[in-house]
């Protein structure tokens, strides 16, 4: 009986539970009210609504989220942080460490990576026309959902765990700059995750995950407000997270860590941030402007009421094509953070690759047209947009040419990791070159809305986050839990998943060439589709075995894996010259830095002086 | 090194050369059939023989380092330290710049070539009516002819202006090339010349709802002449009404059959009734979109034998036609949905 009860002493049970009450109590008044003022007691819209706002704030109180806050407020002495223990019931209350909230941010990304990776499965089967078909609204709900949760419940936070573990110990700090934000910005994304899941469970949404009005904000299901919550607050998440990470790289970088000593990694997260705090608020508003539409009647996208369709799908660009970047960006300075490691050699033009971060950053704010070459807007626009579109491959290509460049004459160590930023890049390489016609404006109106965006999409995706994920997680994966993963699964995993990730992508972009549309749930078979939808599928199937091999991987290997070592790599980063799993505040002396971090083969080449005890200075060039 | 060098660009000089001549060999798209199919096909060629060299380039020297530059065993020193090479770097970054400057030009001249609109008189104007799940023509300048189906004569620049009644849909036929969203609240246009007489398809490429797939409409390119004709006989034909003859004998049959359209497709697919017989059809539209019920010789659907009203749904209508005396099998269909919601009639 203790033990049950034991259960309720974790946060995140508490939390939920709570949540659930709360949201039954913000349905229960709102009807009375509307009751007491003469109104029908239930409109599912506005009362599920209601509802779903009070469990998300009683979920967060409950967690503690706001307990110093509170007690600050009414002028309470803040209470002392308990030391903390070494203890897996940790990782499910709230925690400020940063190296906790970082695995707690990974963790629940890929706990939802399988589920949404799955749900699309069913729509690949669906499409390769081996069971029966499904319907259309459901069809269109799966598909949608799989877009939204991937993004906005597995991308998002997993390059947040990773951003959040590993910043703090590549810059030479002890924790981030606001450790209390950072734990509230993490607890935003559990109920932004089972929102967005559990919208398919209440009538799902048949809209695409762009969700364009008049379509979403006409739907009568209420999965439409189940997502629109969720999605606004996994923004809010990662808006309060990009101050916390901007605040730390400016403010809290050991001594000697000059911008180009920086690895690569914090130059993308810097990139990164930069464009999450500019313009995530974009997408949260025009969600919001959506769900008072549908809840509250407000004509901001209807044009009987005087509203402009357009005007959302500028302000859902606006956010969502730098948002592309931020998806990818981080995955690009794992890449680049990994190679030298691996190929023994210096990161070739390291300065450029670290500046054309910011390029590819910069020139992302100002293509978001693009998007709409077939919307309607006016046609002046579209040829500058053109041109700012297609600037964007110079840093990007500035970025592959480097990589290719420090393999050239390298000591090339074949590890998972290595192997896995082996594909990724020739991935990203297919993405970034099939971005070109794309944004050719005169070939674009014809790919547009066709498998070849989708197939583009998922390449860059796969390049330029999947794989580099999976890099990282076998790369820092012995940092994290001081054991090493299993490299035999690891490769079976990567050709797993290398095979997968061709046969998914290549497919596509066939598809799209020969005329196929995205979001159709059923094609006439005389056009000769079929061969590489079932392509497309087992390529799915292939990438969710990988998923299943990582998953035993990591759970057998923390406990019986191999012993790490603080760094089994062979590595200059700063992370890796502390033990493994690191100590609870990483460094026990703020280390002084001294040199670049991929001085490989450099004669005497040192990045940082870990102690106090060797003074003299070492000269890195 | 040098030696390294030189291999490795051979290859991939072989490999640029290979790749970007299939490319410009091959017909990527399929069924190139207007003028603007053939600007945008050509330009992708061009783009994909591009991307090849580029490709070529990274793969050659990725895999050979791959294959050449691994860590022997027992190696455990560090590679020489080149930190970067000044020329290279700025190289690859004024080349990959001029080249995308070159193609945005290119591009934007192909993009004004194919939108422009032509002189006035010059093209023939189509008023196109896009709603869930259904698409609608209209020819003012052929006294507002208005059809179900796209008929096109060859050879004549179309310019199509197009509204939404509802959401944002999108006309696309995949032979003709460029699409162009229909949004409501304002009138989108899009111009091509139809070169191959041919049977094609509208298709929405926007998702707009559970009938998205579905919403196709077909289109006809035609010859100026027989263009002519079909304008004529749309002039000449009455809108869809009940064109039953009356009973004509007392011992005539009569048959009663319900009929339900729901999810864009009817609950039947195949309608039996004896030759000659009254036939009464209990019809109940479901959908809440236009739908209609109509009979015709063949599924070519040029000759009507009976052409119901249509109706938008959720509603119930009656329709009353006799069948023909001949048994044969016919054709039924919706008007609104001629490519999807189909049937056989069959007169025994």
């Amino acid at each position: 009986m203790n033990k049950i009860l034991k259960i309720f002493s974790l946060g995140v049970i508490r939390g939920l539970l709570a949540g659930l009450a709360g949201a039954g109590a913000g349905i229960g008044i709102t009807m009375l009210v509307r009751h007491a003022i003469g109104l029908p007691a239930w409109n599912p819209g506005p009362v599920t609504t209601i509802g779903i706002f009070t469990g998300v704030i009683t979920y967060l109180v409950v967690l503690g989220a706001f307990n110093y806050w509170f007690r600050w407020a009414i002028g309470a002495e803040p209470k002392e942080a308990e030391p903390p223990k070494r203890s897996w019931t940790r990782y499910f209350n709230l925690d400020t460490n940063h190296k906790i909230i970082g695995v707690q941010y990974l963790v629940t990304a890929l706990t939802f990576l399988p589920f949404a990776v799955a749900l699309q499965l069913v729509g690949r089967l669906d499409l390769s026309k081996l069971v029966s078909p499904l319907n259309a609204t459901t069809y269109e709900s799966i598909i949608s959902d799989h877009g939204l949760l991937m993004l906005f419940i597995v991308v998002l936070p997993a390059f947040s765990g990773l951003m959040n573990y590993l910043i703090p110990l590549l810059i030479g700090a002890r924790d981030m700059a606001f450790p209390r934000l950072n734990a509230l910005s993490y607890w935003l994304i559990p109920p932004a995750g089972l929102l967005t899941a559990f919208s398919l469970l209440v009538g799902g949404f048949d809209t695409g995950w762009t969700l364009y009005p008049p379509l979403s904000a006409s739907f009568e299901y209420i999965g439409m407000n189940f997502i629109l919550i969720g999605i606004f607050l996994s923004g809010l998440s990662s808006i309060l997270g990009a101050i916390n990470f901007l605040t730390t790289i400016f403010k809290m970088r050991a001594p000697g860590m000059g911008p180009f000593r920086m690895p690569v990694f914090v130059w993308s997260t810097l990139a990164t941030t930069a464009l999450t705090l500019t313009f995530t608020q974009f997408i949260g508003m025009s969600f919001l402007m959506v769900l008072f539409q549908r809840v509250l009647g407000m004509g901001f996208f209807n044009p009987q009421m005087g509203g402009q369709v357009l005007l959302y799908q500028y302000l859902f660009w606006f956010y969502s094509h730098p948002a592309v970047y931020v998806f990818v960006l981080l995955g690009l300075g794992i890449i680049s953070d990994t190679i030298p490691v691996f190929a023994r050699k210096p990161l070739f033009g390291y300065k450029a690759v670290a500046i054309s971060s910011i390029g590819i950053a910069a020139g992302g704010t100002i293509v978001f047209a693009h998007h709409m070459f077939a919307a309607g807007i006016p046609a002046f626009l579209k040829i500058p947009f053109m041109v700012t579109t297609l600037l964007v491959a110079v840093p990007t290509g500035v970025k592959v040419f480097a990589w290719v460049a420090t393999m050239w004459l390298g000591k090339l160590r074949i590890t998972t990791a290595f192997l896995f930023v082996l594909s990724a890049i020739v991935t990203f390489l297919i993405g970034g070159l099939t971005g070109v016609p794309l944004g050719i404006v005169p070939v674009d109106l014809y790919l547009h809305d066709t498998y070849f965006v989708v197939g583009h999409f998922h390449a860059t995706l796969f390049g330029g986050f999947l794989l580099p994920l999976m890099a990282a997680i076998y790369f820092w994966f012995p940092k994290v839990s001081g054991r090493m993963l299993s490299e035999k699964m690891g490769k079976m995993q990567w050709l797993l998943m290398t095979v997968g990730t061709t046969l998914l992508i290549l497919p596509m972009l066939g598809l799209g060439i020969e005329g196929m549309r995205r979001r159709v749930f059923d094609y006439s078979l005389t056009l000769g589709f079929r061969p590489l939808h079932i392509a497309t599928a087992v390529g799915g199937f292939l990438i969710f075995a990988g998923l299943v091999i990582l998953a035993y991987n990591m759970i057998t290997s923390a406990r019986r894996g191999a012993p790490a070592g603080p760094n089994p790599w062979n590595s200059m980063i700063l992370a890796w010259q502390v033990s493994s799993p690191p100590p609870e505040e990483n460094f026990a002396e703020i280390p002084r830095v001294v040199g670049n971090p991929f001085g490989y083969g450099v004669e005497g080449s040192v990045h940082a002086i870990m102690s106090t005890e060797t003074k003299e200075e070492i000269k890195n060039e | 090194m040098k030696k390294h060098l030189f291999i490795v660009l051979i290859f991939a000089f072989a490999l640029a050369i290979g790749l970007s001549y299939i490319f410009l060999r091959i017909d990527l798209i399929p069924r190139p059939s207007s003028l603007e199919r053939q600007s945008i096909d050509h330009l992708l060629k061009i783009l994909f023989a591009i991307a090849s060299v580029i490709f070529a380039l990274v793969i050659s020297v990725f895999v050979y380092s791959l294959i050449f530059f691994r860590r022997r065993p027992g190696d455990d020193k560090d590679a020489p330290p080149i930190k970067g090479y000044g020329s290279l770097e700025m190289a690859w970054t004024v080349i990959p710049l001029i080249i995308v400057i070159g193609l945005g030009a290119y591009g934007g001249v192909v993009l004004n070539d194919m939108t422009r609109p032509g002189p006035p008189q010059s093209e023939l104007e189509i008023d196109v009516t896009a709603s869930r799940f259904a698409w609608q023509f209209n020819y003012p300048t052929y006294g507002n002819i208005t059809s179900f189906e796209l008929e096109l004569p060859i050879n004549q620049r179309v310019a199509l202006y197009m509204q939404s009644k509802d959401v944002v849909h999108s006309f696309w036929v995949q032979e003709f090339g460029p699409k162009q969203d229909v949004v409501p609240g304002m009138t989108t246009q899009l111009r091509f010349t139809p070169t191959e007489i041919g049977h094609y398809t509208v298709q929405c490429s926007q998702l707009c709802g559970y009938g998205h797939t579905y919403m196709t409409a077909p289109v006809n390119v035609v010859s100026l002449a027989d263009f002519q004709t079909w304008v004529q006989a749309q002039q000449a034909a009455p809108s869809p009404t009940p064109t039953a003859t009356p009973s004509t004998g007392p011992t005539q049959p009569s048959v009663t059959i319900n009929l339900m359209a729901m999810n864009i497709s009817f609950d039947l697919s195949i309608i039996m009734v004896p030759a000659g017989a009254s036939v009464t059809i209990n019809f109940n539209n479901m959908d809440n979109i236009p739908h209609n019920f109509a009979v015709y010789t063949d599924s070519s659907a040029q000759t009507p034998i009976f052409r119901g009203q249509i109706v938008t749904g959720p509603a119930k209508v009656t329709y009353n036609f006799t069948a023909p005396a001949k048994p044969g099998t016919y054709f039924f269909r919706c008007d609104v949905h001629p490519t999807i919601m189909t049937g056989k009639f069959v007169v025994q």
